[in-house]
């Protein structure tokens, strides 16, 4: 059954591949290997249904503003899964130079304990996708937690992912 | 961040019926029913890649996923993750995410599914139905958000097949040095192309889809790797064993995390 099935499949393909670069194939509008994408689009097009669906969530926004992304002490790195950190000027994105010079900024602050920078605990209630640092797991009735330079993190499952949420100690 | 759950039904969009909600505009075009033109062709040549992957009674593959979402700020940002997937019908099923956090191992048998994160041995248990397409469609349902749902299901063609709306085989093409052939199919919510082998043993290479019901029109991009459909399977494959010092968390309701 398997090969008669990849048998024909090899067979047909072939034969469509050709009766697609002759344009002749029957039965209605058939992509044409000759002017392939005119027809596509002509397709497409005509066929565009944008009203249907309930279950669409079209309020799947990716928060890229809200996260800090640089806590100092206890707190995380990038920990909110999003660069977006001033510092690092990506709207000067298209000049590499100024770009590269923002990143070894960037660089030397975070590895000169002396150099001023912005240190601000993460809100309860942020999620990460990874702890910062070197924590230390504190088993409570039914769950963990995880101390983290004192600040304290909840894993959970969300979706296929595991998730840290900052919470008060509990 | 947000993440949508049902990108897993970017494939089931199909088979949903068309009911406008009240609160979208309609346009001239869209009061018009779609014509439908499906290339016979293009049916055959996804229903040869399909029944192998429903009939084994065992199989495994490795996807590499891009999904694109909107951010806040109207950009596109992308995220990525594969999946390691080995499953045995009708009910077991064994996947290895690897995405921007840790590592998580999904064991699925015996009526539980089984979330585990190996390197802080962290679990999460919750019920699974008798059959995969059951137990995937559970896990959707909860936001457990897996673009690679449908290709584990028992009925994928049917899913694919029954609400395309047009199909055209595009022709040959190359991904990679890989040859391949080409196929691109709409239906009422998403356009999908999918890029399959040819010869005796047809696989699906690649699928592309774009999601036309959501601002910006994201894609989900999906790249398989090391189709194997009778795979040596060991006898703990399915099997979670709670390590001593293994700790119980929650799930959290609703999608997100990536």
């Amino acid at each position: 059954m398997r090969l008669s099935i990849a048998l024909a499949l090899c067979v047909s393909l072939v034969s469509a591949d050709a009766a697609a670069q002759l344009g002749r194939r029957g039965g209605g509008t058939h992509v044409n290997m000759q002017n392939r994408s005119a027809n596509v689009n002509h397709n497409f097009n005509n066929n565009t249904n944008i009203n249907r669906n309930a279950n669409v969530n079209v309020n799947r926004n990716v928060n890229v503003n809200v996260n800090n992304n640089y806590h100092g002490g206890g707190g995380c790195y990038n920990c909110g899964g999003y660069y977006h950190d001033n510092s690092w000027n990506w709207g000067s994105f298209a000049a590499g130079a100024a770009v590269g010079v923002a990143t070894t900024a960037v660089v030397a602050a975070a590895t000169r304990p002396t150099q001023t920078v912005v240190v601000a605990a993460p809100v309860v209630g942020t999620m990460v996708p990874t702890l910062p640092g070197t924590c230390a797991a504190i088993t409570t009735p039914g769950s963990v937690i995880y101390n983290c330079s004192h600040i304290y993190y909840r894993p959970f499952y969300q979706g296929t992912s595991l998730v840290y949420q900052v919470v008060t100690y509990p | 961040m947000y993440r949508s759950r049902y990108v897993f039904i970017l494939l089931a969009l199909f088979l949903l019926p068309g009911n406008a909600p009240a609160q979208e505009k309609q346009t001239k075009q869209t009061k018009t029913a779609p014509t439908k033109d499906v290339d016979p062709l293009a049916l055959d040549v996804l229903r040869a890649v399909a029944l192998p992957i429903e009939q084994a009674h065992s199989f495994s593959f490795k996807a590499l996923v891009s999904e694109e979402e909107l951010a806040s700020n109207g950009q596109i940002v992308t995220f990525f993750h594969s999946v390691d997937v080995t499953v045995q019908r009708p009910d077991k099923i064994h996947l290895i995410f690897r995405g921007k956090g840790e590592r998580v191992d999904f064991y699925t048998q015996g009526g539980t599914t089984t979330m585990y994160a190996p390197d802080h041995m962290l679990y999460a248990t919750i019920p699974a139905k008798s059959t995969i397409d059951e137990t995937v469609a559970a896990l959707e349902a909860k936001g457990v958000d897996m673009p690679i749902g449908p290709f584990l299901r028992s009925d994928l063609y049917d899913l694919a097949a029954k609400a395309v709306i047009t199909g055209y085989v595009i022709g040959r093409a190359k991904i990679f040095d890989q040859d391949v052939h080409q196929l691109a199919f709409s239906g009422p919510d998403a356009d999908w192309q999918m890029w399959v082998t040819g010869g005796d043993a047809p696989r699906i290479v690649r699928v592309e889809i774009v999601n036309r019901k959501l601002d910006g029109k994201p894609r989900t991009i999906i790249q398989f790797l090391d189709w194997d459909l009778s795979p040596n399977i060991s006898t703990d494959e399915f099997s979670f064993t709670k390590p001593a010092n293994a700790n119980q968390i929650d799930l959290l309701p609703g999608s997100g995390g990536k």
